[in-house]
């Protein structure tokens, strides 16, 4: 696989970033956990398709976008519960309900298949909201990787409080609990449900935010622009996403 | 949610906010305008990172919002006054989660 450039970025990038983008779009081209890399590239595919998308469009505009019934446009042939939850998330993030995700897992997506495919989805969008800010075109999708998902499901993962089953802070096992154990925030667990996509996103997250180390020092700056200049750009996304998190 | 104006007390938070605004939007003319006016104010470097927060955030939301992710309790009673105020607890995502 070609590793991905910014040689035509309009701005030097620096290289901590360009790696952890490298490695984001190798792990969406490999196979996961549940998914092949052909589903991970497809989903990727879709992710972009969903702006597209005339049903996407006509719930978005809409005061009640349950209500509104069609067919997706699609551009993969990713089960319609697949597609039905990239779109979603893509397009009418902030109107998502629980009742809806437990309809796509009882009509045959699995959890595990679910969080995967949001770990994948949310790193296609992250990276090609990154392109687009900075001024260049999103990038190809590279071409999927050959392999088996291994399909192991952590003993340990269980429903909480989310929507979907997760690791809780007391339920880590002692490799993990820097990743999940006690005083890790629950959106760092929200996808632990699979593991490595949890480590994968938030490897990205690390270097295009914060990691979990430096988000607890405030008085070290690891950027260009201060923690306050960073927290009002991520708090500003945030309020027009109308994310409560 | 509405437009916000003003620094809020943050060095260029206003060129920051319109940033932010343009990234998610969809006007081209808008986001070229913003990106300018930050590199000029913030330098490259600073426009690689405002960049770098964008696009997390506009991905980590979602995660958040799909996966029906509970605010940590930790945070629940310090911030539900100003979740209140804001109106966040409205927020449909807040409703069902």
């Amino acid at each position: 696989m070609t590793a991905v450039s910014y040689d035509d970025a309009p701005v030097p990038i620096r290289q901590d970033l360009l790696n952890a983008h490298q490695r984001a779009w190798q792990r969406i081209a490999a196979p996961g956990t549940w998914l092949t890399g052909e589903t991970r590239v497809a989903t990727a595919r879709e992710v972009r398709n969903a702006r597209l998308c005339p049903l996407c469009a006509e719930r978005k505009a809409s005061l009640m976008p349950y209500g509104v019934i069609g067919t997706h446009d699609t551009v993969t042939d990713l089960p319609e519960a697949q597609v039905e939850l990239i779109h979603r998330l893509a397009t009418d993030s902030a109107r998502l309900k629980q009742s809806w995700a437990r309809e796509l897992i009882e009509g045959g997506l699995s959890e595990e298949e679910y969080v995967e495919t949001v770990g994948v989805a949310c790193t296609t969008i992250s990276l090609d909201t990154f392109a687009h800010a900075v001024g260049m075109a999103i990038r190809e999708i590279p071409a999927a990787m050959p392999g088996e998902p291994n399909r192991i499901r952590p003993a340990e993962a269980r429903q909480g409080d989310a929507w979907l089953p997760w690791i809780a802070a007391e339920d880590a096992n002692e490799a993990d609990r820097d990743t999940f154990g006690p005083g890790i925030s629950n959106i760092r667990r929200a996808l632990s449900l699979v593991p490595d996509e949890a480590r994968g996103f938030f490897d990205l997250v690390g270097n295009q935010y914060l990691n979990a180390e430096q988000m607890k020092d405030f008085a070290t700056r690891f950027r260009a622009i201060t923690r306050a200049q960073i927290e009002l750009i991520a708090g500003r996304i945030s309020a027009i996403n109308q994310c409560a998190y | 949610m509405g437009k916000a104006d003003g620094d809020g007390g943050i060095p260029n938070g206003a060129l920051l906010v319109e940033f932010a605004e343009a990234v998610v939007g969809d006007d081209s003319d808008r986001l070229t305008a913003a990106q300018d006016e930050v590199t000029q104010a913030l330098g490259a470097d600073g426009l690689v990172d405002a960049c770098g927060i964008a696009a997390t955030f506009n991905a980590i939301d979602r995660v958040a919002d799909s996966i029906g992710v509970p605010i940590d309790d930790v945070r629940l009673e310090p911030t539900a006054e100003f979740r209140r105020e804001m109106g966040i607890d409205a927020f449909p995502s807040r409703v069902e989660s």
